[in-house]
């Protein structure tokens, strides 16, 4: 950090100096529509450079052009709400009044992310969605962030209030391995997690220039990971983007005070830019968010897989605290600390054996059948902080060394408290996660060198926590004797037997230390202060990613054969957790990964457009791998394109999968899957076997096999195009999608003393590794959005998609957590009434009930909907803006994951000043 | 431009008419995350109460009295407790009320302190089900855990042990008689008795010392101590209130006397200590039995009984039935002259004979 601070302030000395030398000549011009409207808020750039500038409210502005500009100039004027027009300035002298066609604004949208390239969206090869700057200004959402969660095949886990997952295509999780997440060029995955954190760490909202989405295979352009989807997040160069600019939602949240009490939600956010001069401008930025989370608050009983119980996937059962003596509530944190019923005969002949007398009393129970045992758990509500808290700063600056050559320095950085769900509920308290990066930008090519910081700072497992409190307070071989003396002495006294245990735990449990107490406190606060290693529940995690990539599209040098493009890149992770996550007691680990993709795109005839893309990775870790990926756009008609891909991706094994060591709540052990811990393991030596076991006494023993890279091979079939007089935008699509390798964790026993035989629960310990499945899962799916546009502002949209997954194995479990149908329905209007004041959005979102598996609960998802909505009223003369709005404005509840929160209404009101 | 108005108009109403519809008709409501389900209780027998029965039956108004005083009630009408009452009628109460030298009437059940009425009525009371059919017909008595913790025992859970019998159609409790057994109620079952079971107060060791009768047993027994410290002590186990169950049987000083003088000795409990300790420690643990037996459970024909000599000497049995006691030297069977003296650790029985091995 301190380093960077010197790097920055350097460049700011060299960028400041070199203001002085630039002669520029200035010349103005204006912009209106063809029904005479002066058009503010529209970018005017010089084609070909990267010069350009905004019109301000009466359409005026002033471009600065460098001397070494010469005429004629091409002026690109393009922006929301108008039709791109090139026009030519052959003096400076010549009066640029500009006309432009206002647009449907529905067959001008610029994309990259489809081919690295600009693309006209209408005419990409792949899916890709785009939220632009106008649906981010009108979104009936309290984060931007959730607009994603709309757009169709999407689905989003919410783990959080700031904790959400975005997936395509299926294998949706919290925290998602199989997706890409992509901000102004650098992947924006913790390195230590190997997912984004949600809008954790990225840009503040203001910031954003627009978001693209890619559903499915992606790897061939983006490198290793994407299989299943990437997302790019853009933000504003403050060039073309400047002033000052804020923005306030505060609303109320938990309003039926069912899971907390009613809590304001504060959502700010800030921006400044300024451009000193033609060639040097900055920005900077920021963002809280404030509010009292969401709740996970499922207290049903629940079974984890286990090598006793033979479960492949966990379920639900009957069972409450007061009926279930080994009840271990979803959402209740401690309670999975077992005794089973083996032990607690133990416990009790051991009574007996001291009190002669009441030997025959305790055989009678015994005889009964003996239970297992769970200690007392807490609930999510009572152990984590309710705040949730997000912070983000951000920065660049943007200094041109010629007109074709931008150099960029820029930091983001964000901190947070939030809650995660893995295979425990993790409360991610005061993580913080900095992205920097340097950037040069040529009029072909693109260089950029990025780190990304995570420091977990006090991020720890609720469950390990409250096990270890439970442990701390009164440790289960002090807690379990009380436990069974009492209920003997209840059973003596007259009591059933679910009266007795339940009076046995209250015994047991008298003075417990409470939440919110001192007391309690002085006991758990130790414990999450207290790294994994040292016994206590806290994770160290300071590992960083290092990245270095570069781009030259030779379009110019070879446009008569093809478009080529060729791109290359180096990562190197660097695992820092201290033994507490990762195998790295002994110092940190390096992996390091590099790779290179070529890309040739060429038009057949004045119809057909094929691009082929071919790219090689390898992993210090893994053989490499090549990801080949064509594409088609065949032009039916104008604007109406149907494109068709065939694209293969992968994605080594994510960091943890490669290097974890990590204890969870059902007393397994969670393993890298690389072959250096079968030799920790001994492996060679004492074999471990399957779970569950083949046979009690004699199990066959696993082999392992080399351990790969996951890839997915995908075909897709796509239209997009303008129908009804070019008001109804339609995109369809259908996929289908083959994954090989697919890496899945599979449980193993492995013999704690090999010369004793048994395969019993006293003589295992459980190891959970993940491996390759030779089984070939198989998906498809399929999408369709319709987006109509009504006169005077007022658009109507519809988007449903489907996954499915087919083929799926006797007893394996695939993750794959998509629902098979859902879709949105929306309506709005960007600006109606008097001088287009008044702007609406109103989306109501559904999808269908299907089932979640996870290692931490897994369960069916209820089918649910919600409706989001917002107005807002503009004040032109102060450049501000006032609004309302809800998320699931009816207050419905609804879970994304099992054992993930209960989202209920979010309401908030809104003032934005200058918000472009 | 009235018909574009109109035409507005009507995209706006189609628009939340359509929204309106989507939302009530499609989607109706979320389910949220459901409770958890309880494992039912398991449910008690549709029968009244064992508070309701002897509320409902008149003839245990005082034992209702009774156990209103001691704070029992709530465990008696509780619908699911699980308990054992031998329940002693009015008749009983008025008996103990007598020998306490209280007016008869149910009121006077308020003037028995709760020190002394606690304790008794808690040890008519196991905080369990034994059916008749549940207590076996064989020798020794069941050892039953009433509700009457033991003072000064190591853990709550060590009750005043009580001794149900049964043979045939006949059961006792220690050896008060069971007139009516099995009166099932929905949250236990009664056994009504004869008579009240009073709770014991001593320990064996202490009920030899205090009668003047035992005196030569007594002097035996500090003979057979000698050298041995601790628990090894005979009379340091038969005063523990905790862990022994014993049933001893007691050879009276005229026993003793025969015995002596039959070996040619003085009759004197100071001639002992001229015994040697080991003879003496045997003739002893002769007599005694590790575990309690009441008199009602003595079989009627006679069979063979280890004693606490038999771990030392195999095949020192003793010969019981309702006869009375023989050893295996004894040439007849030696007669219970007073049966049952019941203490906290142990029976005591008083025999005419001393019973020998050899």
């Amino acid at each position: 950090m301190k380093r960077v601070g010197i790097t920055l302030a350097t460049l700011i000395l060299v960028l400041c100096s070199g203001f002085v030398s630039a002669q520029t000549s200035s010349f103005i011009g204006k912009v209106r529509n063809n029904s005479g409207m002066n058009l503010g808020k529209l970018s005017v750039t010089v084609k070909g450079t990267t010069i350009g500038t905004t019109t301000d409210d009466n359409g005026n502005f002033t471009l600065n052009l460098p001397s070494t500009v010469k005429y004629p100039v091409t002026l690109v004027v393009s922006g929301v709400g108008v039709v791109s027009q090139e026009t030519v300035i052959k003096s400076a002298s010549d009066v640029a009044d500009i006309e432009v066609l206002s647009s449907s604004n529905l067959s001008d949208e610029i994309v990259v992310s489809a081919t690295r390239t600009q693309t006209r969206a209408m005419e990409s090869p792949v899916t890709v969605e785009r939220v632009g700057l106008n649906m981010i200004r009108n979104a009936p959402s309290a984060n931007y962030y959730d607009i994603i969660g709309n757009v169709k095949g999407v689905d989003l886990v919410t783990s959080s209030l700031t904790f959400k997952t975005v997936t395509t295509r299926g294998f949706a999780g919290s925290g998602n391995t199989r997706f890409t997440q992509i901000m102004d060029g650098m992947d924006n995955q913790a390195p230590g997690l190997n997912f984004s954190v949600g809008s954790v760490i990225g840009l503040t909202e203001l910031d954003v220039e627009s978001m693209e989405l890619l559903p499915g295979a992606s790897s061939a352009l983006y490198g290793p990971g994407g299989m299943n989807g990437t997302l790019l997040i853009n933000s504003k160069n403050p060039f073309k983007y400047q002033g000052l600019s804020f923005q306030a939602k505060t609303g109320i949240m938990h309003t039926d005070n069912r899971y907390r009490n009613a809590s304001p939600y504060h959502n700010y956010s800030i921006r400044y830019a300024h451009k000193v001069s033609e060639r040097f401008a900055f920005k900077i930025g920021g963002e809280l968010v404030h509010a009292r989370d969401w709740l996970a608050d499922d207290q049903r009983n629940y079974i984890r897989p286990t090598a006793a119980n033979g479960l492949t996937v966990g379920q639900f059962a009957a069972g409450t605290r007061d009926s279930d003596p080994n009840y271990n509530g979803a959402n209740s944190y401690g309670d999975e600390t077992s005794v089973d019923g083996a032990t607690n005969t133990f416990i009790l002949n051991s009574i007996a054996a001291g009190v002669p007398p009441i030997a025959g009393f305790i055989n009678g129970l015994i005889a009964e059948g003996v239970p297992s045992v769970s200690r007392t758990g807490f609930r999510e509500g009572q152990v984590v902080d309710p705040n949730t808290i997000n912070g983000k700063i951000s920065g660049s600056l943007n200094y041109k060394l010629s007109n074709n050559l931008e150099v960029i320095l820029a930091g983001f950085w964000g901190t947070g408290n939030t809650v995660y769900t893995g295979s425990d509920r993790y409360s991610l308290k005061d993580f913080k996660i900095g992205q920097y990066k340097l950037e040069l930008v040529g009029k072909n090519w693109l260089v950029r060198a990025y780190t990304t910081q995570e420091d977990a700072g006090g991020s720890h497992n609720l469950t390990a926590a409250s096990r270890i409190f439970n442990e701390t307070w009164k440790p289960t071989p002090t807690w379990l004797p009380e436990y069974w003396q009492s209920y003997v002495n209840n059973r003596m006294s007259g009591q059933n037997a679910y009266d007795a245990h339940n009076s046995a735990r209250s015994f047991a449990d008298r003075g417990t230390p409470q939440p919110g107490t001192d007391a309690y406190k002085a006991i758990y606060d130790k414990i999450i202060r207290t790294p994994i290693s040292k016994g206590g529940a806290l994770f160290l995690d300071k590992s960083s990613l290092y990245a270095i990539e570069g781009q030259y599209n030779l379009a110019e040098y070879t446009k008569k054969f093809a478009d080529i493009l060729i791109g290359g890149n180096f990562r190197r992770f660097v695992l820092n957790s201290q033994g507490t996550l990762f195998i790295d007691t002994a110092g940190v680990i390096p992996i390091n990964e590099w790779g290179a993709y070529v890309q040739a795109g060429r038009d057949f005839g004045k119809r057909v457009r094929i691009v082929a893309s071919v790219r090689y990775d390898k992993n210090e870790n893994f053989s490499g791998r090549f990801t080949p990926r064509a594409t088609a756009v065949i032009k039916v008609a104008k604007n109406n394109n149907i494109r068709l891909s065939y694209q293969t991706a992968y994605r080594f094994p994510s960091t943890q999968q490669q290097y974890i060591r990590l204890g969870v709540g059902g007393g397994e052990t969670l393993l890298g899957g690389l072959p250096v811990f079968r030799d920790i393991y001994g492996f060679n030596s004492n074999p471990p076997a399957t779970l569950p076991l083949s046979s009690p006494t004699n199990p066959k023993l696993a082999s392992f096999n080399e351990f790969k890279p996951e890839s997915v091979q995908s075909i897709e079939l796509g239209y997009k195009g303008l129908l009804a007089s070019d008001r109804l935008l339609v995109d369809v699509y259908g996929y289908l999608g083959e994954y090989t390798n697919f890496i899945v964790r599979q449980a193993y026993a492995q013999r704690l003393n090999q010369s004793n035989p048994s395969w019993g629960a006293a003589n295992i310990r459980t190891l959970s590794i993940p491996v390759n499945s030779t089984a070939k899962v198989k998906t498809y799916g399929a999408g369709l959005s319709l987006e109509y546009r009504m006169g005077r502002g007022y658009y109507a949209t519809l988007n449903a998609s489907t996954d499915v997954l087919q083929d799926v194995p006797q007893g394996f479990v695939a993750f794959f957590n998509s629902p098979k149908y859902r879709y949105n329905l929306g309506a709005g209007n960007y600006g109606f009434g008097k001088d287009k004041r008044i702007a609406f959005a109103a989306t109501l979102r559904w999808q269908d009930k299907f089932m979640y598996e996870s290692d931490f609960v897994s369960a069916e998802v209820p089918s649910f909907f919600s409706l989001d909505a917002q107005v807002s009223y503009k004040f032109p003369a102060i450049k501000s803006l006032v609004g309302v709005g809800a998320n699931n404005l009816l207050n419905q509840y609804y879970i994304t994951a099992p054992g993930n929160p209960s989202i209920g209404g979010l309401y908030y009101v809104r003032f934005a000043y200058n918000i472009f | 431009m009235k018909t574009r108005m109109n035409m507005k108009k009507f995209h706006i109403k189609t628009l939340i008419a359509g929204l309106l519809l989507a939302s009530l008709v499609i989607t109706s409501c979320n389910k949220d995350v459901p409770d958890p389900v309880p494992i039912p209780r398991p449910s008690s027998p549709s029968l009244p109460t064992i508070g309701s029965i002897i509320t409902t039956d008149t003839s245990f108004s005082y034992l209702l009295a009774a156990a209103n005083r001691v704070g029992l009630s709530d465990a008696l009408f509780t619908t699911t407790s699980n308990l054992t009452v031998f329940a002693p009628p009015n008749a009983a109460f008025r008996g103990l009320l007598a020998s306490l030298g209280l007016p008869t009437a149910i009121s006077s059940i308020n003037l028995i302190p709760l020190t002394t009425l606690t304790p008794l009525i808690q040890y008519h009371v196991l905080g369990y089900q034994v059916p008749a059919a549940n207590i076996p017909e064989t020798f020794p008595n069941l050892l039953a855990h009433s509700l009457f913790a033991l003072p000064g025992a190591p853990a709550p859970f060590v009750r005043m042990p009580s001794f149900p019998s049964r043979r045939g159609t006949a059961a006792w409790l220690n050896n008060v008689p069971v007139s009516r057994a099995d009166v099932l109620a929905g949250n236990g079952v009664i056994h009504v008795i004869g008579g009240i079971a009073a709770p014991p107060s001593q320990t064996v060791s202490a009920i030899i010392a205090g009668d003047t009768s035992l005196s030569f047993l007594r002097a035996a027994i500090l003979r057979a101590d000698s050298g041995q410290v601790g628990i090894n002590r005979l009379d340091s186990a038969m005063n523990l209130a905790y862990g022994p169950n014993l049933t001893i049987f007691a050879p009276d000083n005229n026993a003793f006397r025969a015995f002596l003088g039959a070996l040619g000795l003085p009759p004197s409990p100071a001639v002992f200590a001229s015994l040697p300790v080991q003879t003496v420690r045997a003739i002893v643990s002769y007599h005694g039995l590790g575990t309690r037996v009441f008199s009602p459970n003595l079989p009627a024909t006679a069979i063979p009984v280890p004693t606490l000599l038999t771990p030392a000497v195999p095949g020192t049995t003793l010969s019981i039935s309702t006869a009375g006691v023989k050893g295996l030297a004894n040439p007849t069977t030696a007669a219970i002259t007073t049966a049952n003296r019941n203490g906290i650790n142990g029976i005591i029985h008083v025999v005419n004979q001393v019973l020998r091995f050899q």
